[in-house]
């Protein structure tokens, strides 16, 4: 699913972060194109 | 979000989100999928048909070394019954 596709990756810091989020899906074949993490508190 | 749904096009696209909360990440998905709800925000009205998914749906997708090292003592702080949550939370919002 996610081989050839571009993604935007939204972490969380006290979840998952975007760093995280990113390696993960870049090693299943995906493009990052933007990626953010957010704090909600 | 609408100018990289616009420059890459929406097809191609997906988002993948890492906050553990299912309430939340249903308003996220919504939003990238139909536009906010509640009309707030800069997606206000504008549908962009972007599919959310959660980090943890993507398991099988990656390779099992990378997410033992990325991903390996993250999962062990979830649930099972919240990761369950967050999949049949995006899963509804998806429509799959």
């Amino acid at each position: 699913m996610l081989k050839g596709k571009k993604v935007i990756v939204f972490g969380e810091r006290d979840d998952v972060p975007a760093p995280t989020i990113r390696a993960c899906v870049e090693a299943a074949g995906a493009e990052v194109i933007a990626q953010a993490t957010t704090c909600f508190v | 979000m609408k100018q990289l749904a616009d420059e890459h096009g929406a097809a191609s696209l997906v988002v993948v989100l890492g906050l553990n909360e299912p309430d939340r990440l249903r308003v996220l998905a919504t939003t990238f999928r139909d536009g906010d709800p509640s009309y707030a925000g800069a997606l206000g009205g504008i549908a962009l048909g972007l599919p959310s998914y959660h980090v943890l749906e993507l398991r099988d997708e990656v390779p099992a070394e990378v997410w033992s090292r990325e991903m390996g003592m993250k999962e062990l702080e979830i649930e099972d019954a919240l990761a369950e949550r967050i999949r049949a939370t995006l899963s509804a919002v998806r429509g799959d």
